[in-house]
């Protein structure tokens, strides 16, 4: 019996089962089954939290969350849309409304850069492009910042410019994750990219002149 | 490369997935406009988190705890809940209005309704209290003899020192 057992586990280590296959599984009552799809998904699902939140631990909150509300949603699934794109929307909405729920006055938050900060700041305005995108990737207070940048745009705004610009989706399929309209979509992707602009001119504008080369 | 062509590919250069020729190209107009050499920069500000591939702050996993299906779920608030709260704000605006228009109508002066809302019934103001100022001004400046009708001893006069009055007798 154990070693039955045994073999089951190590042939379905071995096969790679389609994300229908489990979630088939899991309605029939293999609920241990959904472990298997959330260890498949759950990089993409805190990398897109990571790009609503910067706070660790809000990320890994927002990605139970999330994988909750799937498992619970489950029997609503329908396979026409691919798991992925339905655990997407379930995310997305996460994180909306954590947004809302900590929605702050959007005036408070580009103001006070901390040292390290200041210091990116002076080097975006100074550096070449090449060396910007070096420094980048090795500084964490470029993430902080251009997580301060996101906290200054509504929660509307913030989640049209994290699904178009970081997951690359249409307006359509923005549309269809939030349940909005394709037009309210458009004017909070307008909105979301003036005010954007408009905070990091602000920003660059306190540094120091650039220093021509 | 024109204009709109280059900040087309500020997410793609940004993330490296650009042809090398594209990608020198690009510098280049970077370079040569100052317009899409200001845009960048802006664009550079945010783009750590908007257009990075993979966010720095990544996390471990070993840091991660095991999925728990049956942990409490997170407070949210329904998508309605401004409205609820607009709708709360108005019943709450419209009682303050009701109240005071009842509180300024009633049969005593508005000022007496306003004093004895705050500070009650008149009879439970400090009975020494006199709304007379100059009798209160008089009083306060009287000679510190006249304020006490019968001032204590000193201790020292008293036959056993002072001592039973304060209770340490014996």
């Amino acid at each position: 019996m154990i070693r039955a057992l045994a073999t089951k586990r190590f042939n379905r280590s071995l096969t790679v089962r389609p994300d229908d296959q489990l979630i088939a599984a899991v309605l029939a009552g293999d609920t241990a089954d959904f472990a298997e799809l959330a260890a498949r998904y759950r990089d993409r699902v805190e990398r897109l939290c990571q790009r609503f939140f910067a706070d660790r631990e809000m990320v890994r909150d927002l990605s139970q969350e999330s994988f909750i509300r799937a498992f619970t949603g489950l029997p609503s699934y329908r396979a026409e849309l691919p798991f992925v794109n339905w655990l997407r929307t379930i995310v997305a909405n996460v994180c909306y409304d954590e947004l809302r729920r900590r929605q702050r006055r959007p005036e408070e938050l580009v103001a006070d850069f901390s040292a390290p900060e200041r210091t990116w700041v002076q080097l975006v305005s100074e550096a070449t492009p090449e060396e910007i995108v070096d420094a980048a990737e090795r500084r964490q207070e470029a993430h902080d910042l251009a997580h301060r940048l996101l906290d200054s745009l509504r929660p509307e705004d913030r989640t049209v410019m994290i699904l178009k610009e970081s997951e690359e989706l249409s307006v359509s399929e923005i549309a269809e994750t939030m349940g909005w309209s394709e037009a309210k979509v458009k004017i909070r992707a307008f909105r979301a990219r003036q005010s954007m602009r408009r905070q990091a001119e602000r920003i660059l504008a306190r540094a120091p002149r650039r220093i021509e080369r | 490369m024109n204009c709109l062509e280059a900040r087309k590919e500020f997410p793609h250069y940004w993330r490296r997935v650009m042809l090398a020729e594209a990608r020198i190209s690009l510098v280049e107009h970077l370079g040569n406009c100052p317009l899409c050499d200001r845009a960048f920069r802006t664009f550079a500000l945010s783009a750590p988190v908007v257009h990075s591939v993979v966010v720095a702050d990544d996390m471990e996993s070993t840091q991660r705890t095991p999925l728990d299906l049956a942990r409490p779920r997170r407070p949210t608030i329904s998508r309605d809940q401004p409205g609820r709260t607009r709708r709360i704000a108005a019943v709450a605006a419209v009682l303050l209005v009701v109240g005071g228009i009842t509180a300024w109508s009633s049969a005593q002066s508005p000022a007496e309704n306003f004093v004895e809302s705050v500070v009650g019934e008149v009879s439970d103001v400090d009975p020494t209290y006199s709304s007379d100022p100059i009798e209160s001004a008089a009083d306060t400046f009287a000679p510190e003899s006249s304020r006490f009708d019968s001032p204590s001893p000193d201790s020292s006069e008293l036959p056993d020192g002072g001592f039973a009055a304060n209770g340490l007798e014996g």
